[in-house]
């Protein structure tokens, strides 16, 4: 089965933020724990699931997901390039949220955690470069 | 030992000013240091920051002492600010300790005949920079500065150098002149976000034949309530003529500058880490020095300004932000009988962890 390629990317570069910056990945797990996020990335969506162990990455199939997200690569990318703040990503719709208050309050915070670790990681520019490139894709597509 | 040989072959051909640099303005490439050699040039048309540094990486949990090279460029002419700043692959970088001189990736740096030599490529080919520095004032080199609990920083200026060559900004090609700028070569062990703060501005009259030089650095806590070091710095033609330090020195800001636009950060990724529309940039910064029969004004008047973002090394949320304040500068006084008075560009640079 072909493999999401934003599925990858957030796989790795969460396997990263465990490896190079670890409280602030254990963080990030302890504020979603019990929380399941929904991505739709340009592709099928997929679930970011967090428990006692971890977080773990798969496709959606059947679970209910507190928050529901979906963005396009392309805003993904402007908002790294600051062509667009998050604030206005989320107002004009290129970034759309669903889910209770309370989850949104909790998954900004972690987006906040995932975020500032992200920046403080030396390997996620090169994994970085490897998605805006689309060599993630094809690297998924094989598996 | 090779170094030693070769400086001993070097110096007798350089003037003081040049040799004096090749003794005290080399790479040091302490394990554990933080090391940045920065210049500054300011055209009519065009303004460049420029920055190669080499920082030690000290964040618990990540990859133990890997050293991060990186090249950061900052530029401003009629279209506004522009930039960008890229890591370079360790296997691109090539510094060696004791002389002046690096290669990170396609850009280098060199001192020949007493003059730097900055060929500097980046974002792709679209910024690019080829420069000849030549130092005009005898470089200073302070005792090291606190920066916190356990941090210090020592710090090589030449604080007046004259800048020939061209900066081209995606097609836009400036040629330099005779243009006045500014070197510095700092070097240390501390951790960005930990308990300081600095303020330091650099003003220069356009004109080749005005002598003044003068440089303003403030160094406080986190929350700027306690001092460090202040000092206020003048230099005539190649020496450092007077200095004001402590008590002596008065400073005050006015205003806050508020930009109608986002301002250029590097990396612009750092938008997301450090969100936010308020910026601790004041429209006008005046430092007076006084001593002795002596006085000297330094006001600047905030133009615009361009951000450098890091992320912070002393925890694992916050980020220092380095905003480089485009200013107009004025400058009066009297030193020694003499009356001391310039307008001209000058820069600004605020260093504050949040």
């Amino acid at each position: 089965m072909r493999r999401s390629e934003f599925g990858d990317f957030l796989e790795r570069s969460l396997a990263i933020l465990a490896r190079e910056m670890p409280r602030s990945h254990a963080r990030l797990c302890a504020a979603m724990r019990g929380r399941c996020v929904a991505f739709t990335v340009d592709g099928p969506p997929v679930l970011l699931s967090f428990a006692e162990g971890g977080s773990a990455v798969g496709p959606v199939a059947g679970a209910a997901p507190e928050i529901e997200s979906a963005l396009s690569k392309q805003t993904i990318f402007d908002l790294l390039d600051a062509e667009i703040s998050l604030e206005e990503a989320v107002l004009s719709d290129r970034f759309l949220l669903r889910a209770p208050v309370r989850d949104l309050e909790v998954f900004f915070q972690a987006l906040q955690l995932y975020l500032r670790g992200a920046v403080r990681c030396p390997s996620l520019p090169d994994l970085l470069e490897e998605y805006r490139r689309g060599d993630a894709a094809a690297a998924a597509a094989e598996t | 030992m090779r170094t030693a040989l070769l400086r001993t072959r070097e110096a007798p051909m350089l003037s003081p000013i040049a040799r004096r640099l090749l003794y005290t303005d080399h790479w040091r490439r302490t394990r554990g240091y933080k090391e940045w050699q920065h210049f500054c040039v300011f055209g009519e048309r065009v303004e460049v920051l420029l920055n190669l540094s080499l920082m030690d990486g000290v964040q618990a949990g990540g990859p133990a002492g890997r050293e991060v090279a990186r090249l950061g460029m900052l530029v401003r002419d009629g279209e506004g600010w522009t930039g960008g700043l890229e890591r370079i692959a360790p296997g691109e970088v090539d510094v060696a300790g004791g002389r002046i001189e690096a290669r990170f990736g396609r850009s280098r740096l060199r001192f020949e005949n007493g003059v730097y030599l900055l060929d500097v490529v980046l974002a792709g080919g679209d910024l690019r920079a080829s420069l000849a520095l030549e130092p005009r004032v005898t470089p200073a080199l302070t005792n090291p500065l606190s920066l916190g609990r356990g941090g210090g920083l020592r710090w090589l200026l030449v604080p007046r150098v004259t800048a020939q060559g061209s900066v081209t900004i995606a097609g836009r090609k400036h040629e330099l002149r005779d243009a006045p700028g500014y070197h510095d070569h700092n070097w240390g062990r501390f951790r960005w976000g930990a308990d300081f703060a600095w303020d330091w501005a650099i003003a220069l009259p356009p004109e080749a034949n005005v002598p003044w030089t003068l440089v303003a650095t403030r160094i406080t806590d986190r929350a700027r309530h306690q001092q460090f070091t202040d000092s206020l710095l003048l230099w005539k033609w190649d020496e450092l003529m007077r200095g004001f330090r402590g008590e002596g020195i008065t400073s005050r800001t006015t205003g806050l500058h508020r930009p109608t636009a986002r301002p250029l950060r590097i990396p612009a990724a750092m938008w997301l880490a450090a969100p936010g529309a308020a910026f601790d940039v004041p429209a006008r910064t005046e430092v007076r020095g006084e001593g002795q029969g002596d006085v000297v004004e330094l006001s600047l008047t905030t133009l615009d300004f361009a951000q450098i973002a890091i992320p912070n090394d002393a925890d694992d949320d916050g980020t220092t932000l380095l905003s480089e304040i485009r200013c107009r500068a004025g400058v009066d006084g009297r030193v020694r009988g003499e009356r001391v008075r310039f307008d001209g560009p000058a820069l600004l640079e605020l260093v504050h962890a949040a």
